[in-house]
């Protein structure tokens, strides 16, 4: 468990106070660093770049309309994951209606059995500079079923951590810790070629 | 040491616990010593490894061209659609400005319930209404509401109306109005309207009646920034002529007569944060 701590001297809580008082030019200014991480959550939860983006906005101004909730000892951008996943619970739980312990959408017995992806050779941090590869990791996590991508996405992607993300998306420990290991054993399967193409390229070949 | 063997579905199973480093030390050897023979687990290792830092790396995802500004285009649209400058007072046909702090003298029932029909307009307008004062007169107009048709409980559970009630200090009721204003206001009400109430004879006023002078000079100095009309109601009957004078009648630019909004010759611009508290020294 994080230990709760109160950050005065953070821009953040500076921002914050002001924003309280009615300041929009600052909420513009509080919210900037944090674009890519409403986006990206969003995304999750929308499952695709156009209603992501929507989303994203409603929740930016749920945002502002409920800033003076935000407490000092909670980070902003977990405070704002939590706002999105808000947002867009509703609609997401509707075109999603499977409960807790259910896998029906988690892609059955193939998701808790890896594909063969040995031997697997390491993609490299540069080959992000490659759109395909960007393309591909993209299609990869827009793949999973909704529930899996949701908690890959706040674990693997955000870096949230999992009292934060269980938290977040109000399911238990357990339950999110087997969805996470199903949706890196499907995200593994998904890039295993990218793995093969990577030993490839550092042969001669592009990826 | 014996490490006793595990299965590839076992491993399978707990590789994410591997990697969060979330297994006893009995388990992560058992597998570790997998990892040793089974090329293939290792490889899911490897892979989930390396998947975890590649998604984790800020290049990973394309944010759409202009994802930034849209965002901040549609909260700019919302936050103003609602742009107005003047709003009905409802107590006469006048439309005021926001920002205006109106005085309003009452004698009679009817003279009280017309006060309170300030607030009404606003209630179907995408406005907040606050209405403020003693508990006496609390209950007497959220009764004139109910008599009108209003669902005084329906209001307040929909966020367009907030009920304040005078207990503090000059200091402590500007930030209680402060933060009910700024709240309504974020939420996204055009307007904030501020009904408060002045004496009534069964209650005493909280902390005197310096404290009331500091508090109508503290309010006309919080609304000059927030988009809200203040409409003090004054119960001639009971209140003192010094407070008539100093409170009301000096401290507000406009006052509401029965054939509408006058301006104020009485009024005495402020000179500083509580000017009429030097003047009472």
């Amino acid at each position: 468990m994080r230990a709760a701590a109160a950050f005065p001297s953070r821009p953040d809580q500076q921002l914050i106070r002001r924003c309280c008082s009615g300041d929009i030019d600052s909420f513009y200014t509080l919210m900037r660093p944090y674009e890519r991480t409403m986006y990206i959550a969003a995304l999750a939860l929308a499952g695709n770049p156009t209603d992501a983006e929507r989303l994203a906005q409603d929740a930016a101004l749920s945002a502002y309309q409920t800033l003076s909730q935000f407490r000092d000892d909670e980070s902003f951008e977990t405070w704002l994951i939590g706002v999105t996943w808000k947002a867009g619970r509703e609609a997401f739980c509707r075109r999603n209606p499977v409960g807790h312990s259910g896998s029906a959408n988690d892609g059955g017995m193939d998701a808790k059995r890896p594909h063969d992806v040995s031997p697997w050779h390491e993609i490299p941090l540069q080959a992000l500079g490659n759109k395909a590869v960007r393309d591909l990791i993209a299609a990869a996590i827009e793949g999973l079923p909704a529930r899996l991508r949701v908690v890959f996405v706040l674990r693997d992607v955000l870096k949230q951590s999992l009292v934060d993300s269980g938290r977040i998306l109000e399911i238990e420990e357990d339950e999110f810790k087997s969805r996470l290991n199903m949706a890196r054993l499907q995200m593994i399967a998904w890039l295993a070629p990218l793995a093969n193409t990577s030993q490839s390229s550092s042969a001669g070949r592009t990826v | 040491m014996i490490v006793v063997p595990i299965a590839c579905e076992e491993v399978w199973r707990e590789i994410s616990n591997y990697l969060e480093n979330d297994l006893d030390g009995g388990l992560r050897a058992r597998m570790e010593a997998h990892f040793q023979e089974c090329k293939r687990c290792q490889a899911v290792l490897d892979g989930t490894r390396n998947v975890a830092t590649l998604v984790g790396d800020d290049r990973a995802f394309d944010i759409p061209q202009g994802f930034g500004k849209r965002l901040f285009d549609r909260l700019q649209s919302h936050l103003h659609a609602h742009d107005i400058t003047e709003i009905p007072l409802g107590i006469t046909n006048d439309l005021v400005p926001l920002g205006s702090h109106l005085i309003y003298f009452w004698e009679t029932d009817e003279e009280f319930a017309r006060g309170v029909r300030f607030l009404e307009p606003g209630f179907d307008a995408g406005e907040h209404g606050i209405l403020f004062g003693h508990e006496e007169a609390l209950e007497r107009a959220l009764g004139v509401l109910r008599t009108s048709g209003h669902d005084v409980e329906r209001l307040i559970e929909a966020r367009r109306l907030t009920v304040l009630r005078r207990h503090k200090n000059a200091d402590a009721t500007l930030s209680d109005i402060a933060a009910v204003a700024q709240s309504a206001q974020r939420a996204g009400a055009r307007a904030i309207r501020f009904l408060g109430n002045l004496g009534m004879g069964r209650d005493p006023l909280p902390a005197g009646e310096d404290d009331v002078l500091q508090l109508e000079s503290g309010a006309s100095a919080l609304i000059a920034n927030l988009p809200c009309v203040i409409v003090c109601m004054y119960d001639v009957r009971t209140l003192p002529g010094r407070l008539i004078l100093k409170g009301g009648l000096e401290t507000h630019r406009l006052t509401v007569c029965t054939d509408g909004v006058r301006e104020n010759p009485y009024y005495r611009a402020s000179r500083g944060s509580w000017p009429h508290l030097e003047h009472l020294q």
